[in-house]
């Protein structure tokens, strides 16, 4: 189980720096891709099938759509590279690491010990949408607004007069 | 055997590149792209906590992290065909209207 979980890890972290140095954008989606479905493994492998799913239709079949749509749109070619390298940048990652080690450092003190046995474990969609209709109610609502938000903002954005 | 740790290595190491890809990137598609990358890898660390705490409100907490994915990319990429439009690229070192 373990193996197979790092193999997982190793092939989404290709897929990952494969979107990050990649230099034709259409082929950086595709990996984009690939890494999608690599995160519903891990979904998968925590017993959780339905995001598993959602995972896979909402990522890989929506948003990976519109990000190939609006390549195409804009007829993005293969480009010279366009990194950022200069100080701030690397002050940046500098900064980054060591979040990244901190992150680590802490959690793994306090969370790995801490195991809360919550009585509302349930991993089927049955649980799931419980959970939302009853305790998570408002905020699903608000959810949903976000997301006519969402869609009136990319129609005014993307309309030709602005 | 598979523990909390696993998770929780692997989507800070993911989380991590995607930041990279957001600080180095200028090109906006692919700073979105990034971001992506980001969001999900912060779902690694909530299916871990609600595997290892069997607990139902992480996994709620991902839908909702789903939700705002969803939004942001489809207004970012609205953004980006609008400023394609207007400025004709992408490149956001290009972009100076609301320097001050």
């Amino acid at each position: 189980m373990k193996v197979i979980f790092y193999v997982n890890a190793f092939f989404s972290l290709v897929f990952a720096l494969g979107v990050l140095f990649g230099k034709n954008p259409l082929r950086s989606a595709l990996s984009l891709l690939l890494f999608f479905i690599s995160i519903s493994l891990y979904f998968f492998f925590a017993g959780s099938d339905y995001l598993g799913f959602v995972q896979i239709i909402v990522y890989a079949g929506g948003i990976i759509v519109l990000i190939a749509f609006v390549i195409i749109i804009l007829g993005l070619r293969r480009e010279s590279p366009d990194f950022d390298i200069s100080l701030r940048s690397f002050v940046g990652i500098i900064l980054l690491a060591l979040f990244a080690l901190g992150v680590l450092y802490g959690m793994g003190k306090s969370i790995l010990h801490f195991v809360p046995q919550s009585p509302y474990f349930d991993t089927s969609v049955a649980g799931i949408g419980d959970a939302i209709f009853s305790r998570y109610l408002l905020p699903f609502e608000v959810a949903s607004i976000l997301l006519l938000v969402g869609v009136v903002l990319a129609f005014i954005f993307a309309k030709k007069e602005v | 055997m598979l523990g909390f740790g696993d998770y929780l290595l692997v989507s800070v190491i993911l989380f991590f590149v995607g930041a990279i890809g957001v600080i180095f990137r200028r090109n906006l598609i692919y700073i979105l792209m990034s971001l992506e990358i980001m969001l999900n890898s912060i779902n690694i660390t909530l299916i871990g906590l609600a595997r290892y705490s069997r607990d139902t409100n992480p996994q709620v907490l991902i839908l909702f992290i789903l939700v705002v994915a969803a939004v942001e990319v489809a207004v970012g990429l609205g953004i980006a065909i609008n400023l394609m439009r207007v400025k004709g690229t992408v490149d956001v070192d290009l972009f100076k209207s609301l320097k001050g």
